[in-house]
């Protein structure tokens, strides 16, 4: 597990909280919005910025030259927001949801901060070619900073990606332009089942279907790219195969529908015996899903699924999906000749009530 | 509702296919057709309808996004040209005797590309926005002329373009300096082989050895730069055709899987030569279908992963709104607006085929020369004979969205591109094998299933390949 956040000391509290990227030692290469190093051992590094100096402690040593980090003085902590060797970035936008799906995995809070201004300075540092991941709470809540933070990169950094993870509740008609302007977006759009009832009552909206259908029909008309996800859990494990249906007949647009493995953290930790599928025991539903919509030449990826817990012709489906920061094997791994290519468990997968198959390959 | 065209499938209680302008088609029972007719659908139709995609938007009764979506992604739409097929020389060192191309002798004079010609070809090919420029040299032979072929490529490569270079020649001889041509890795070859070494030695080498040698050639090819490098084509005389087993473990034995089966063409000298061409349709389907019934048999028996490539490719268009990259099959068929051919005498021709006509009757098939360039009025002319959507035949055919659209085998066939299309040699061929997929699909066998999943390159066998409707 990497740290995302770490202790920060040796700066006045009271100064507020600013973006740098974290540099080399080499002065002369600076631009204004580098930290430079000014020493470091294998516990601490000592940054100077402008007129202000700040020590972050790290862990055994770990790389964080050329790092996008948020220096919050007041809360004691440095945020590694951009990592530059990593293509897992994620920035939170918001913890307020509309939704309160009952595997949420990032539960919604109440309160919100608005750091719109700082995540337009970090995007504008991120490295060249990166893809950004802008996520929640539901950022769409902020839609009007959000498309002026995406459209602003679109001009300012063309060579950026982002990926949007929304719930797809909020996108009118008059959105529809800048939609269609917007070319360095995924929108990534959770859809649960193919009728209204149940997957209103997984997300724990009345109505949400609906809306979300609106939302498509937007999105699709104005030829935005889309990743369908759907988190599996024993509610929707049944009904996947009627949800392949329901995707090529009503979403033919969509550029990949993403089926996910749980991940046990937040409600889904508190239900996890409640929700968990364990596709290594019935893969069925998981494989006539597939086969239907691969008939139709529409892209499907399983993403949290180890491989082991496939049957072999379905593995090329199989991506390596968990970020790098909260990504662990099992000790079965340790044997298998497939760890390059699996995607392992997440840090916080229970020891029991887990696959029953794990077994090296 | 949607408006739905339907067939009769002869398969199975549930034995009509419907299909909607987007190209997505259900199986049902004519019970449901009466309910349809009559608008006398159930609640079960109607639930059937929506849940699948085939009523429009629940709100507004408008198709929805999703089958907008699906009738656009099903017209092919050209952006550049990036394919060029260019013919270097007419001559030839062989005399096959329904030559595909027509030709001229080895040593005859003034068949070739002048020097001016292949700088206003250069100048032409670099014209084009694309990054990548795919080129196709056709004959008469044109490794008689590697020099100007090399000079092309280079030229090409030297303004910063990546080039994809194909060389249809019969490989009877594989020079050294071929050889160092395929070296570089963007050059591919094509060829043909008949199917079994006498009937390629009837039809086109004239002795065994001649043959032995092409083989041989194919063969080296594939050891010393890949299997990926060399693919081959058989001509068929459906009057004297090889058997489909001999054929099918020639090509395995070359290492081929996939087999393009085509008919002797009925342009250029085979027209004249051979009455097979004219006459031997029939023939000609049943051979066909032989050779896949073959093929099905023996992937499901012997584990083998054989297809006939035009087949295949209809069978993931009916499924497959994206579907659009191959030239023999699409719709619209624009002609002169993503490709063109360059003839040896400068002259600019649509398709190979159009060089044929022109070549062969007194029809000007032209649309344009080397240092002019395109003559867009020609081009535009044409462009109208490109789309199925409005023609009075197919407008009530359930194929429609699937299949495509040859004004140029009309003009070749019946001097005419207002052939009713029933009546055309394109429709019937189109027919027989989408009447053959569907009954397929309807209600496959063990057999048929294995192949219908291998071919639209899925990881196992699906329940049912069609959307059915239960009554
Ligand atoms: S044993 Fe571990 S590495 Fe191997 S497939 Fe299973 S989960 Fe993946
Ligand atoms: S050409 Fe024939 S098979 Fe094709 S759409 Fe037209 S009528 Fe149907």
């Amino acid at each position: 597990m990497i740290e995302l956040q770490l202790p920060l000391e040796g700066i006045d509290p009271y100064v507020p909280d600013f973006v740098v990227r974290l540099a080399g030692p080499n002065h002369e290469q600076l631009s204004d919005f580098d930290a430079a190093l000014v020493a470091q051992d294998s516990a601490l590094s000592i940054y100077r910025y402008r007129e202000h100096q700040f020590v972050i402690r790290q862990q055994s040593g770990e790389d964080m030259l050329g790092d996008v980090v948020l220096v919050s003085p007041s809360s004691k902590t440095v945020h590694r927001w951009i990592r530059a060797g990593s293509q897992h970035n994620t920035l939170l936008i918001t913890e307020r949801c509309d939704q309160l799906c009952i595997m949420c995995s990032q539960p919604p809070k109440k309160t919100h901060v608005d750091q719109f201004e700082y995540f337009l300075q970090a995007c504008s540092l991120a490295p060249a070619n990166s893809t950004i991941g802008l996520s929640g709470g539901e950022p769409t809540l902020y839609k009007q900073q959000l498309f002026e933070l995406l459209l602003a990169m679109q001009s300012h950094r063309p060579s950026l990606k982002f990926h949007v993870l929304t719930n797809g509740q909020h996108f009118e008609p008059s959105d529809t332009a800048t939609l269609a302007q917007l070319r360095n977006v995924v929108w990534g759009i959770p859809l649960y089942a193919p009728d209204p009832e149940l997957h209103d009552k997984i997300v724990a909206k009345s109505g949400a279907f609906a809306r979300l259908m609106a939302s498509f029909e937007l999105l699709g008309a104005a030829g935005a790219a889309i990743e369908l996800r759907t988190v599996l859990t024993k509610h929707n494990g049944g009904v996947l195969p009627n949800l392949a249906r329901f995707v090529v007949g009503h979403l033919p647009f969509i550029d990949v529908w993403a089926i996910m493995q749980l991940e046990a953290t937040g409600f889904a930790r508190r239900a996890w015996r409640d929700l968990f599928f364990d596709n290594s025991v019935d893969f069925d539903p998981i494989k006539e899903a597939i086969l239907h919509v691969q008939t139709y030449g529409q892209d499907v990826a399983l993403y949290n699924f180890p491989l082991c817990t496939v049957p072999s012709s379905f593995r090329g489906y199989a991506a390596r999906s968990i970020s790098d920061w909260k990504n662990r094997f099992a000790k079965a791994c340790d044997l298998c000749t497939l760890k390059n290519d699996c995607c392992g468990f997440f840090e916080w997968h229970p020891d029991d009530h887990t696959y029953q198959e794990i077994r090296a390959i | 509702m949607i408006p739905l065209r339907f067939k009769d499938t002869s398969r199975g209680d549930r034995d009509l296919i419907f299909v909607d302008d987007g190209g997505q088609s259900f199986l049902a029972s004519q019970s449901f057709l009466n309910r349809y007719v009559f608008q006398n659908l159930n609640e079960n139709d109607v639930d059937f309808l929506r849940a699948e995609g085939f009523a429009g938007c629940s709100n507004t009764g408008q198709p929805s996004v999703a089958n907008a979506y699906r009738f656009a992604q099903r017209h092919h739409l050209p952006n550049t040209i990036d394919y060029f097929i260019l013919v270097p020389t007419l001559r030839c060192n062989l005399a096959c005797s329904y030559c595909q191309v027509s030709r001229v002798a080895e040593n005859a004079r003034g068949f070739d590309w002048t020097d001016q010609i292949a700088d206003d070809a250069i100048k032409l090919i670099c014209t084009t926005g694309a990054p990548t420029v795919k080129l196709e040299f056709q004959g008469g032979e044109p490794t008689l002329r590697l020099d100007l072929i090399k000079r092309v490529i280079d030229s090409v490569e030297k303004t910063g373009r990546n080039v994809e270079a194909v060389i249809c020649t019969n490989l009877g001889e594989l020079s050294s300096d071929l050889r160092t041509l395929l070296g570089r890795g963007n050059v591919y070859i094509s060829t043909s082989f008949d199917g079994s070494e006498k009937k390629h030695t009837v039809q086109r080498t004239g002795s065994a050895e001649a043959t032995a040698r092409t083989l041989k050639n194919i063969k080296d090819v594939i050891e010393n730069f890949g299997q990926s490098r060399v693919s081959a084509l058989p001509t068929i005389d459906a009057n004297s055709p090889p058997d489909p087993d001999t054929l099918i473990d020639e090509y395995l034995a070359l290492g081929m899987n996939s087999i393009y089966l085509r008919p002797i063409n009925f342009q250029g000298f085979a027209r004249k030569k051979h009455d097979a061409a004219r006459t031997g349709q029939e023939r000609w389907f049943d051979y066909y279908l032989a050779v896949v019934r073959r093929m099905i048999e023996r992937n499901f028996h012997e584990g083998k992963a054989l297809e006939e490539f035009y087949m295949a490719h209809c069978l993931r268009r009916i499924f497959r709104p994206r579907a659009n990259g191959h030239a023999d099959l699409r719709n619209p068929n624009p002609l002169g607006l993503d490709y063109f051919v360059i003839d040896h005498d400068g002259r600019l021709f649509p398709s190979d085929e159009a060089r044929m006509i022109d070549r062969t009757g007194d029809v000007d098939m032209s649309i344009g020369d080397v240092h002019s360039g395109l003559d867009g009025s020609k081009v535009l002319a044409l462009s109208e004979l490109a789309l199925n959507d409005f023609d009075p035949d197919c407008i009530h055919c359930a194929y429609q969205p699937f299949c495509g659209s040859d004004p140029i085998d009309s003009i070749s066939r019946y001097g005419r591109t207002d052939q009713p299309r029933h009546d055309q040699y394109f429709c019937q061929q189109q027919t027989m094998i989408f009447d053959f997929l569907f009954e397929m699909l309807a209600q496959p066998t063990a057999e048929q299933a294995y192949t219908l999943a291998l071919w639209l390159g899925l990881p196992a066998i699906p329940d049912t390949f069609l959307k059915v409707h239960h009554d």
